[in-house]
């Protein structure tokens, strides 16, 4: 395309004179105002551009050669298995953490009780039998008949003790009969375990009051047990115009086939009451 | 209507010559975007729009850098004004001109460009606490030297895209 000609030396004077005029106002910062009004939609595009730039750039940085890749492969598989390793190793401490802070928090609310914790070490090999066996005997303080607690509530008694270990039987063995009461009205009854593993709470008197979502507490009597201490909730109720008196289902809060820690109460021993039975007199 | 156009293109060029290019692992940094346009522009288009290219572009570049606002409009002013000059001389010569503006006009822009700003740091016009040491032995081979093969490589087609664009231009006479 031949060009039409042009006067380029007024041009070239004009372009020189205002480029020239643009440097040393801008060297001498008078032009500072105008330069951030101008870089308004040059930032505005740099910052659209630069999530892109990095998007290039992560992609570019990934490019390796085979063997590079190989080696970065099992450099992420060794850092995978560690990381893998660390995570199961938190997730422990992390139950652990909870399970110790629901026994703290037992603690603290039972101030005056002196407790041990236990690490529970085996379960029974008969499953039905539901017992249990905890690392603290007797050189800790254990005896037969004290209560075994978590946060949540009753857990079960001391059966058998040796001298560094101790045996104790859920409050759903079959065996297990626990004095209980309500806690809104008081009624008072007997918390046995089933063969279902479930818990029952029995001789409820006919007429007494029993709510459905009321707490379940031990009541104390016999000596068995301290008082107060929690077995569970009313799930259900079942009352007979025919039978002398109602039960009710309980459901206890603690899970217990996943039992780890447990807390044995040192402070409590049984009351014997043997003294109070009647004996035949001798003639 | 070619003016109107400067100002998307070369804006944009001078983005992704600031925020792109040097997150890609080019060495040496990449072709010079903006003065590839404006060359690429210049060869076909008269020279009043030329020039008008030359200076948004040469803005847009020193409003993403530290030298002073016009620096590089006016080395890209001076060059298109040499590539008309030459144009008028040489008619029929267009991309072999092309091709002599990537390399030798690249050299001289980029020189021009590292003379401003040792002149520059030299006058006070540039923050003393952000000095900037030019050495030139190694900046002509390390920074300058790049982007001339960049820009060699790159003219061609950046001038078919842009000859593309103004065939479809409506023509204003």
């Amino acid at each position: 395309m031949r060009r039409r000609p042009v006067n380029r030396t007024p041009l070239l004077l004009v372009t020189l004179g205002v480029c020239l005029t643009l440097i040393v106002l801008s060297g001498g910062g008078t032009l500072r105002p105008l330069e951030n009004i101008l870089s308004i939609p040059l930032n505005a595009l740099a910052g659209l551009f630069s999530g892109a730039g990095r998007a290039v750039s992560d992609l570019t940085a990934g490019q390796r050669s085979p063997e590079e890749q190989a080696q970065y492969i099992a450099d992420l598989e060794t850092q995978l298995a560690r990381i893998t390793g660390e995570v199961v190793a938190l997730r422990e401490i992390g139950g652990d953490y909870q399970r110790l802070a629901d026994l703290v928090n037992y603690v603290s609310q039972n101030e005056g009780q002196e407790v041990v914790a236990a690490d529970v070490i085996a379960r029974d090999t008969i499953s039905s039998l539901r017992t249990f066996v905890v690392n603290r005997g007797a050189r800790d303080g254990v005896r037969v008949g004290m209560p075994v607690v978590t946060g949540q509530g009753l857990v079960g008694r001391v059966i058998n003790v040796s001298a560094n270990a101790a045996r104790a039987q859920l409050i759903t063995s079959e065996f297990s009969s626990i004095s209980s009461r309500t806690q809104t009205n008081r009624v008072e009854g007997a918390v046995i375990g089933l063969a279902s593993g479930a818990l029952r709470m029995t001789l409820l008197p006919q007429g007494a009051q029993v709510q459905v979502g009321d707490l379940v507490l031990t009541s104390g009597l016999g000596g068995n047990l301290p008082p107060d201490i929690v077995i569970g909730q009313i799930t259900s109720t079942r009352q007979f115009e025919s039978d002398i008196e109602q039960s009710a289902e309980v459901r206890s809060l603690v899970d217990f086939d996943r039992l780890e820690i447990v807390l044995i109460v040192t402070s409590f021993e049984q009351i014997d009451l043997s003294v109070f039975e009647p004996t035949a007199i001798a003639p | 209507m070619g003016i109107f156009l400067a100002f998307p293109v070369l804006m944009i060029a001078a983005v992704i010559q600031a925020v792109l290019l040097p997150q890609t692992p080019l060495i040496g940094g990449g072709p010079n975007l903006v003065f590839l346009l404006v060359m690429a522009w210049s060869l076909n288009a008269p020279l009043p729009e030329a020039i008008f290219w030359a200076i948004v572009g040469g803005i847009s570049s020193d409003l993403l850098s530290a030298v002073p606002l016009g620096t590089s409009a006016l080395g890209l002013a001076l060059l298109v004004f040499l590539v008309n000059i030459l144009l008028n001389q040489f008619y029929g010569l267009g991309l072999l001109l092309l091709g002599l503006a990537g390399l030798f006009g690249t050299f001289a822009f980029e020189f021009y460009r590292l003379a401003a700003l040792d002149a520059f740091q030299l006058f006070g016009y540039i923050p003393a606490d952000a000095p900037f040491n030019i050495t030139w032995g190694n900046d002509i081979a390390n920074v300058i030297a790049p982007v001339m093969v960049y820009n060699v490589v790159s003219i061609l087609p950046v001038y078919g895209l842009l000859r593309l664009l103004q065939r479809r231009l409506p023509r204003i006479e």
